[in-house]
């Protein structure tokens, strides 16, 4: 592939990533939100599993280019030209994954199970700056 | 996934509280894949031209409270939802402007690339009452459970709502969009059956 196809799945590479962090911290907001609110708890705990498994399917897709070696190389070679690597990748995406893994597991019977759960996100998961509000 | 999912697209979030199963949509550029807080990925795939988000009313109901529109009188933008499977699922949806009425929108559903229906398609439409999925304007009032729907079938899991510019040209061609919504249509009625033979085990 050219430069120009490699560097196309370094920015898809960042947007997943780099986005998942704040929808995990967005909707992690949002779900103690729905708490405050009073919407049932069997909601809310339907909710959290469901975006647990959507960020582990995100997770997935950049996993699936790691496993494929012509993939695997292509967004490699398209790192190189930012001066980043496959490793910095993992760096950022495994512990995205750990925390989609804690989040799925935790427990979300309770009031304060949904509020532990949200925890798990906001005090492990770091929003990324940005250069507009979102 | 969970649906159903509405997206509510407006400029501020806390502008109005969305439904449950809504999630406010106020980004104005593209975001796909964001996952909303009912566990669905969706976003803005593709845009030509400039978006801008408006905060209209809180005096109508949260969902067309406000709108997201194309400055770029020769601009377009996608939106996708990733559906769950393929199959059959009821759409719904509005397009609103509770202050500048007189709009230009064309809105076309699309599986993956195939066109499945279009929506609003009319040159110079006023959108100060709202505009639901099947072309029928309405008071506000009566949006949230007048709305018509429609039943489209998906072969991909790849749903895209795109808004452009009518088919016969307009003054305010500016593609614009305050509510979408869709649910599974495939659910099916399983009686049970409790007593059989007289007997009661």
């Amino acid at each position: 592939m050219s430069a120009l196809q490699n560097f196309r799945l370094v920015i898809q590479t960042i947007q997943n990533l780099e986005n998942l962090r704040t929808d995990m911290v967005n909707n992690a907001n949002e779900h103690l939100t729905m708490l405050a609110n009073g919407v049932e708890i069997d909601k809310i705990a339907g909710f959290i599993n469901d975006c647990a498994t959507e960020y582990l399917k995100r997770i997935q897709w950049q996993q699936s280019i790691l496993d494929t070696p012509l993939r695997r190389s292509n967004l490699s070679a398209g790192l190189a030209i930012i001066g980043s690597s496959l490793a910095e990748v993992g760096a950022v995406a495994t512990p995205i994954r750990n925390r989609a893994l804690e989040l799925a597991a935790a427990p979300k019977k309770t009031a304060e199970d949904i509020t532990a759960a949200c925890n798990i996100i906001l005090t492990n998961v770091e929003k990324s700056d940005s250069v507009w509000p979102e | 996934m969970a649906f159903p999912q509405g997206i509510d697209f407006r400029s501020t979030s806390a502008y109005v509280t969305d439904p449950t199963d809504h999630t406010y949509e106020i980004s104005t550029t593209a975001n796909y894949p964001r996952t909303s807080a009912q566990g669905n990925t969706v976003g803005w795939e593709t845009i030509t031209g400039t978006l801008n988000g408006r905060d209209r009313s809180t005096s109508v109901d949260a969902r067309i409270a406000g709108l997201i529109f194309n400055s770029s009188t020769t601009g377009n933008m996608t939106y996708r939802i990733d559906l769950p499977s393929s199959g059959s699922y009821l759409i719904k949806g509005a397009a609103h402007d509770a202050i500048t009425g007189v709009k230009d929108t064309k809105l076309e559903v699309s599986d993956t690339t195939t066109l499945l229906v279009t929506a609003w398609d009319q040159a110079s439409m006023v959108f100060l009452e709202p505009v639901d999925i099947t072309n029928v304007k309405m008071a506000a009032s009566s949006w949230p459970s007048g709305q018509g729907s429609r039943t489209l079938t998906w072969s991909t899991t790849i749903a895209r709502f795109k808004l452009t510019q009518p088919t016969s040209g307009g003054t305010q061609n500016f593609p614009f969009i305050s509510n979408i919504y869709i649910e599974s249509a495939g659910e099916t009625f399983i009686p049970r059956v409790l007593f059989m033979g007289g007997a009661n085990t």
